[in-house]
């Protein structure tokens, strides 16, 4: 945990000087293409979130230990938090190069739907008491909501298209200097996925211990 | 194979008793149809274009109304503890449960799209039957995902207010695909260039086809 918080600070005060100071500036879109390097380390980590909250669901389904599913909660929150962060720096950015806040783009409406969905997954919880049945609900409900991503993003793709697409098959159109900029951003932003995942999920086992013990001196 | 059977029948049957689904869906679809007439105009806009998506609309929002029916029948019968309880596959309760929707949504297309039509006046060439297919191969993922989500928000509070919110965004797929399909059939394209359209219904059906097998047990188990 320790070690989480130095590499997260540490990785974070690099990450940002990679991204506004080391990385060269791009030529066509200028500075607001920095923004870029934000963007996709919070999408691949919101990405990698919300796997989490699948994998934790289905463990919790094997084993029944709520452990998992509120490992699966503190994935969801923090996910959902990355990917507004992800659609509010995509938004920034499109204003600026597309001249609008939204296009009806697909990854971008990909990404709108998965909050969607995940939203949705935070409102099923609040209205389950029990927590054994929320667990499970939830964990039903994160299994349905992952497989129906891809679906999601193949029919907006079919749909229109006019994503910037970087990292493509077979195709690298980065400089050297701008995919070390990524790189670190992506893994300083990882660390404070799993950092802020580690809180949280401590702070609901300290919660569901403090309710077990109200229930007992009652 | 037979409980299934079985299980579609009592399913239809024990509708057909109350038809409350079936009456609750059919005038919201009216009311709809009469809202779009108010709000959009036929008079002074041609709403051609337009009518294949409003047919999907309606026909998403009023399918939430029979999906949340499909479960309150249980829970007002006694709970969901009747149905864990048949000796019969999980699965199979709610593979019945969704092919009852399933057939219960074809028959609110067909007062979907006349009344539409008849309403908002809709003139000119659309290949019905290709639209249709596609209509009914979109009201499969419909009752598919509706049912495992109606099973979930059947359990939960406010069952009838968190069914569309959970149901929605895990429809929209299906909705891009029928709307796609009606408005190149508008347009005037043949049914054959649309084949992407239906092969992502297809492909949506079969996903979310298989899902109650992995999780009717934890839906159904208390």
């Amino acid at each position: 945990m320790r070690l989480l918080y130095w590499a997260a600070f540490a990785g974070m005060e690099l990450a940002l000087y990679q991204a506004l100071v080391a990385a060269p500036t791009e030529r066509f879109m200028g500075d607001v293409q920095r923004i870029f390097y934000i963007h996709v380390a919070s999408a691949w980590s919101a990405y990698l979130a919300f796997l989490v909250t699948l994998l934790a669901g289905v463990a919790y389904l094997r084993s029944r230990d709520l452990r998992w599913d509120r490992m699966a909660l503190a994935s969801a929150e923090v996910g959902l938090l990355l990917t507004t962060a992800t659609l509010a720096s995509g938004s920034i950015w499109g204003r600026k190069v597309w001249g609008a806040w939204w296009t009806w783009e697909p990854r971008l409406t990909t990404t709108a739907v998965l909050w969607l969905i995940y939203a949705a997954y935070l409102g099923l919880r609040r209205a389950l008491d029990d927590p054994e049945r929320r667990a499970r609900f939830a964990a039903v409900f994160g299994i349905l909501g992952f497989f129906d991503v891809p679906v999601v993003h193949m029919s907006v793709r079919w749909w229109r298209s006019i994503h910037p697409s970087t990292i493509g098959p077979g195709r690298m159109d980065l400089h050297p200097q701008m995919l070390q900029a990524l790189l670190v951003s992506a893994a300083a932003m990882t660390a404070l996925y799993a950092l802020l995942v580690g809180l949280r999920a401590r702070l609901l086992a300290l919660e569901a211990a403090a309710e077990a013990r109200e229930a007992g001196e009652a | 194979m037979r409980a299934l059977a079985w299980l579609v029948w009592r399913e239809l049957v024990s509708e057909w008793r109350g038809r409350d689904a079936a009456w609750t869906a059919a005038l919201f679809s009216l009311a709809a149809a009469v809202s779009f007439g108010f709000a959009l105009d036929p008079v002074e806009h041609d709403l051609a274009p337009l009518l294949p998506g409003l047919v999907v609309t309606t026909l998403v929002f009023a399918a939430t109304l029979v999906l949340s029916r499909s479960f309150a029948r249980e829970r007002e019968a006694g709970g969901l503890d009747g149905l864990a309880a048949l000796p019969v596959d999980r699965a199979c309760v709610l593979y019945a449960k969704a092919a009852a929707s399933f057939v219960m949504l074809l028959a609110l297309v067909l007062v979907i799209v006349p009344v539409l039509v008849a309403l908002l006046g809709f003139r000119g060439p659309l290949a019905w039957p290709p639209f249709l297919a596609a209509l009914a191969l979109g009201a499969a993922g419909l009752s598919l995902a509706g049912t495992v989500v109606a099973a979930l928000a059947a359990q939960a509070r406010a069952a009838e207010a968190l069914l569309p919110v959970l149901l929605t965004p895990l429809l929209l797929p299906a909705v891009l695909a029928m709307a796609r399909i009606g408005a190149g059939l508008a347009a005037g394209a043949p049914a054959a260039e649309l084949g992407l359209w239906f092969r992502l219904l297809g492909a949506y059906d079969i996903v979310l086809g298989v899902i109650p097998l992995a999780v009717a047990d934890p839906i159904l188990s208390d």
